[in-house]
């Protein structure tokens, strides 16, 4: 964990520099993720997964008063506005993610993600690694092209048995 | 219907009473039994399937609004987020419900139905899933779903749907 940090602490003082966003850093069994802001960003919704705390705009009290039909535009226009989910709040996650993917039950399993799409016709599978937790549940997944975060979320049952069975989960 | 559905309760909890004193022990059937944990997982997969499908109108309605209102990128990413939110409530329940038979026994299963039709509505979730896993606004991301692609996957997915619940 503290060589995570301190390794990331020395990259993102460089990004800053270049003026590029930061990133979250992760060292497991010798081997560099990385989490690009935002990446983290587009995948917040993986968030409550992590137990990471949500603003209180995207909470549930929000989201299920805001589930009347009739009010579509409104709940558009509160999804729009980006103040709702601060910087604060992404790093927040990036930190989650790194803590359950150094958690010593997670295991990082060589697969793909996506085969089953592209089996169907869909985009070609991403080949990487599968940091996953049987405990927990949880999944992260990260590309061979970079090591670069694509994903994570806490699997269900059906992609449990895929990312099990077939090295492999979507 | 459950009959045409391979669902042992039995073993199901046998299987989960064995999972939890692993766990309690620090390991897992995962670690310990790899056949018994896939079993076990297949069961919960019955259950799983069932939980999706009595959400079927909710999804269904979630789908509709977005392919009526065509908002675009922002359309889009509101989607994901309350697709994400029942999908999630949904696995949620699962784990709930995995306490409560542990807790109750056979008889938390006495009045459960498993609806046929609850496999293949689950598996046109999980496309969604992953149609919702795919989208991207990175024009540089060529594993990526743009948001063409996507709008035409949901489609094609909510036509399946609609097959599924004629059927």
């Amino acid at each position: 964990m503290k060589e995570s940090i301190q390794e990331e602490d020395k990259i993102n003082g460089q990004r800053k520099k270049q003026g590029k966003a930061s990133i979250t850093l992760m060292i497991k069994d010798d081997i560099r993720f990385f989490a690009p802001n935002d990446q983290l960003r587009d995948k917040y919704h993986h968030a409550p997964d992590l137990d990471s705390p949500i603003p209180g705009t995207l909470g549930d009290t929000e989201l299920a008063r805001l589930a009347d039909p009739s009010l579509y535009r409104e709940r558009l226009e509160t999804f729009r506005n980006r103040e709702i989910l601060p910087e604060a709040y992404v790093e927040q996650y990036g930190r989650d993610l790194r803590f359950q993917v150094l958690n010593p039950d997670t295991k990082i399993i060589e697969g793909t993600l996506g085969a089953n799409r592209e089996a169907n016709g869909g985009p070609p599978k991403i080949e990487g690694y599968h940091l996953y937790n049987d405990r927990t549940g949880f999944n992260a997944f990260f590309d061979k092209n970079g090591n670069r975060y694509r994903t994570g979320f806490q699997a269900n049952r059906s992609q449990r048995t895929d990312i099990k069975t077939n090295n492999n989960a979507m | 219907m459950e009959k045409n559905i391979n669902f042992d309760k039995t073993r199901y909890i046998e299987l989960l009473k064995k999972n939890e004193i692993l766990k309690n022990e620090g390991t897992s059937l995962f670690n310990e039994n790899r056949e018994e944990d896939l079993e076990l997982l297949s069961y919960g997969v019955i259950l799983e399937n069932q939980i999706y499908y009595n959400r079927k109108a909710e999804y269904s309605f979630l789908i509709e609004e977005y392919l009526r209102e065509n908002a675009g990128e922002d359309g889009a990413r509101l989607f994901v987020w309350e697709f994400f939110k029942i999908f999630k409530k949904d696995n949620k329940a699962l784990e709930i419900l995995e306490k409560e038979i542990l807790e109750q026994g056979i008889q938390k299963l006495a009045t459960l139905w498993i609806d046929p039709k609850s496999t293949e509505f689950s598996a046109l979730i999980n496309q969604i899933v992953g149609s919702c896993e795919f989208l991207t606004f990175d024009p540089e991301d060529t594993y990526g779903m743009t948001l063409d692609q996507f709008r035409d996957s949901i489609q094609k997915i909510y036509l399946k749907i609609q097959n599924n619940n004629q059927e």
